[in-house]
């Protein structure tokens, strides 16, 4: 497969550098693309490969360093300025119209026109023909939006290939794809790459990356940190480089092993079997034993976030049962039906979670209302509690009156944690608990978490932050594609084994 | 009593004081015995619409539901010999199981407040007219109904009675809204309905549950109305009453987003509005310019709340 027509440097970047509000999030970055060559970008979050290829893109406009094209020295204003340059990238996010056919969106701003008016004809044959083109089979009369999701890919791909891109860039284009999808997504590249063009791959599947790019780069904290040939190193390679030795970034206290608990020999809490939902996640099974905090940990798009999302009965399963102490669960009610059968939940996004206008306590008491008063409110009540809470959680500002939209995140947090602190589930799911949270909020948050699990109750904490599951968890699973790759009990786990699972 | 009952109030009294400095004749006892007559008459069903518009949601149809309930009411008492207790019986239930075909519509059918409610509008307002031929309706030689007409369109202690009833609703929807679990789920609902699923509230039922107070009050509304006006002709019967239930809900500080409002504020809206209607007749302003000057006031008010709720917000910042 690697006969690659690899040789002139198309684009050659050096010496770029980007600031977001004095913030550097590249500095000194060399970076080189050849005719015909898949290259593979690879690194962690906030790294700076999506930084860069916008700069390439011509979607950030202001930087420092030089960019030349074919030799020649350019500088993109907009996105379309990259356009015109042959330069197309598919964002995570596609930016199909679902209520279109395919022809339209693969032609969008270019339909064929007849005397001014659409012509639909002419519109489905030249479409077919640029699908065909690169062996997409899909009917170009049905809607973008009724296509799986691979497909839809492949559409929004011959779109920007039709608008003349000689360099193609593809931001995650893996992470949401069943694995025929990944192949075909696969064939498509090595077409492109006998055709000439070139392709930068940005993609957190190291074993995909690694399989179809000719060169491989990695990022790490705004800079490159290395290149080689693909076929010249493996996954753990690309892991050390992009871990890094040392620890870089604050609150990065994990890089080093720790050793996990033992399986608890406590009663199983929450047994899931066999869960499905179409697309997302495919027969997960999992146990959860009382007081322990069960971490799941995969790459964005890996299916964790939503297989917590089905468990709080948002989300509705195709296929599946979960018990909690033996006892089915009906979760077709949504979150309430789930809360009653003892699973609950805190989204990753705290808007979903809190009433923004309203002061702490209110948001702290809404889930006791009834156990506090069966028709009428004690406000009173209600009060003393919420306070109790504010203290040993440590809330600041420590007043219960405070609408809690005026608090900072990681005091939002507190709050929606308090709220299950006030009458406690048997199951509680946290998604993304510490996402965009200072150290020392994260801290408390981890001592919340670890005195909710020593009261006996399971804990499932889902991150594609390695970090806060190695930070929290007594045991871990990693799901990858929608599936469970591998669990982690009773064994030495690291960032680096994490990744390799993944 | 919060800021904005406040404001509404001493807006209720300077317009008052303005009348009277105009017409001093707005004092008398006649003219204010017969407006109390008529807040408790518009009072009730707009406690109703309040709730629902707390929510997030509308109900368009209370202006027909009063038609159709409203002919069959007297239908029961003129022609069926039916025992008055048993008829308004039938009205409040009636009431009842409308607003539950709301909310059901709403929660389960997950159909738009407004859809389901003008089509409530539309359908029972021709319901109302083929029930009678379109032809006016009245008690006719209907016996045995002094009672109920003393009950509701008579006077106790000099005062009328849908007043004192609309004193005694508001006394209870109050406790509900202000004071009880549900009231809170009512905001919490109209606030951030998605919050309220995940902090385990049956959205679904607290919201069908407001459809179901609008129209149990709605069927309360018809009584007093068709004994105000003892006779129902039912394509003009309660006509754009919704209208003024959604205006007095909204002068008094109901935001159609949802998650705002007070009783106090929904009772305040409807004595306003019932001052300007009063206005308009005893200044001897042409009375079709009746609906021009409500809307004005309203128009008026509603920018007001939201230069107020605007710097409300700057101080905010400003001490953050």
């Amino acid at each position: 497969m690697r006969t690659s027509l690899a040789g002139e440097p198309l684009l050659e970047l050096s010496g770029i550098a980007k600031r977001f509000a004095g913030v550097l999030a590249l500095s000194g970055v060399d970076f080189t693309l050849r005719a015909g060559e898949v290259h593979g970008l690879v690194g962690e979050n906030g790294a700076g490969k999506s930084t860069l290829m916008k700069i390439i893109a011509g979607v950030h406009a202001e930087y420092e360093g030089e960019m030349r094209l074919d030799g020649r020295p350019v500088r993109f204003r907009n996105a379309r300025d990259a356009r015109d340059a042959g330069i197309g990238m598919v964002h995570q996010e596609l930016s199909t119209v679902p209520e279109l056919s395919v022809a339209e969106n693969v032609l969008l701003g270019a339909q064929p026109t007849r005397m001014g008016v659409v012509s639909w004809r002419r519109m489905r044959a030249q479409a077919r023909r640029q699908l065909d083109a690169f062996g997409i089979d899909v009917d170009p009369r049905a809607p973008v939006g009724s296509l799986p999701l691979g497909l839809q890919q492949m559409v929004e791909l011959a779109r920007v290939l039709l608008s003349g891109a000689r360099i193609i860039i593809l931001d995650e284009p893996t992470s949401a794809l069943s694995p025929p999808e990944v192949e075909r997504l696969f064939a498509l590249l090595a077409r492109l790459r006998e055709t000439g063009r070139s392709t930068v791959f940005i993609s957190h599947f190291l074993d995909d990356v690694l399989r179809v790019s000719d060169e491989v780069t990695v990022f790490r904290n705004g800079r490159r940190v290395e290149g080689a040939r693909a076929d010249a190193v493996d996954k753990a390679w690309l892991i050390e480089r992009m871990v890094g030795a040392g620890h870089e970034r604050l609150g990065e206290s994990h890089a080093g092993e720790m050793r996990l608990a033992d399986r608890p020999t406590a009663p199983v809490v929450m047994a899931a079997e066999r869960l499905s939902v179409p697309g997302l996640f495919e027969d997960v099974s999992l146990s959860v034993y009382a007081g322990e905090v069960l971490g799941i940990y995969g790459f964005m798009g890996s299916g964790q976030l939503e297989l917590a999302r089905a468990l709080a009965g948002k989300l509705p399963l195709d296929g599946g049962a979960v018990r909690v102490d033996g006892q089915a669960a009906r979760l077709r009610g949504g979150t309430p039906a789930a809360k009653r059968a003892g699973i609950a939940f805190v989204p990753e996004s705290r808007r979903a979670m809190l009433f923004a206008q309203e002061p702490v306590y209110r948001n702290i008491s809404i889930a006791i209302l009834e156990r506090i008063g069966r028709v009428l409110l004690r406000p009173r009540a209600e009060r003393r509690i919420a306070e109790g809470h504010v203290q040993s959680l440590g809330i600041r500002p420590a007043g219960v009156d405070r609408p809690v939209g005026q608090l900072s995140g990681g005091n939002q947090q507190k709050v929606a944690l308090a709220r299950w602190l006030t009458h406690l589930p048997r199951v509680l799911l946290l998604s993304e608990p510490t996402r965009g949270m200072d150290v020392g909020a994260k801290d408390d948050v981890v001592r919340i978490v670890r005195g909710l699990r020593d009261a006996g109750i399971g804990v499932v904490v889902v991150s594609s932050e390695p970090e806060t599951v190695l930070s929290l968890a007594d045991r871990i699973l990693v799901m990858r594609r929608g599936a469970i790759a591998r669990e982690f009990v009773g064994e030495p786990v690291s960032k680096d084994r994490l990744l390799a699972a993944a | 009593m919060g800021k904005k009952e406040l404001g509404l109030l001493v807006l209720v009294l300077v317009i008052g004081a303005i009348t009277t400095a105009l017409n001093p004749r707005f004092l008398s006892a006649v003219n204010l015995l017969n407006m109390a007559n008529l807040i408790g008459l518009f009072g009730v069903f707009s406690i109703g619409q309040g709730l629902v518009i707390i929510t997030g949601g509308i109900d368009l149809a209370v202006g027909s539901i009063f038609a159709l309930l409203g002919v069959v009411f007297i239908d029961l008492l003129a022609n069926h010999d039916v025992a008055w207790p048993l008829a308004l019986l039938f009205v409040l239930v009636g009431g009842l199981l409308i607003g539950a075909l709301h909310g059901l519509l709403v929660t389960r059918a997950k159909l738009q407040p407004f859809v389901v409610t003008l089509c409530g509008l539309l359908i029972y307002r021709g319901a109302a007219r083929y029930y009678t031929g379109d032809a006016t309706i009245g008690f006719g030689y209907a016996e045995g109904l002094e009672s109920l007409t003393w009950l509701a369109s008579g006077r106790s202690f000099g005062v009328p009675n849908p007043f004192l009833i609309l004193v005694v609703v508001s006394a209870v929807m109050a406790v509900v809204l202000h004071r009880s679990v549900f009231g809170r789920y009512l905001f919490a609902v109209g606030r951030n309905e998605e919050a309220a699923r995940y902090s385990g509230i049956r959205t679904g039922l607290v919201v069908a549950g407001a459809y179901i107070v609008s129209g149990g009050l709605a069927g309360l509304s018809t009584v007093l109305l068709v004994f105000y006006t003892n006779s129902v002709s039912p394509s003009a019967f309660g006509s754009f009453y919704e209208l003024y239930a959604i205006a007095a809900a909204v002068l008094g500080g109901c935001s159609l987003r949802g998650g705002e409002g007070s009783i106090l504020g929904i009772v305040l809206g409807t004595v306003l509005l019932q001052i300007l209607q009063n206005l308009v007749n005893i200044l001897g302003i042409p009375s079709s310019l009746n609906f021009a000057v409500m809307g004005g006031v309203i128009l008026l008010g509603a920018l007001a709340d939201q230069e107020l709720a605007r710097r409300a917000k700057v101080g905010v910042v400003a001490r953050a």
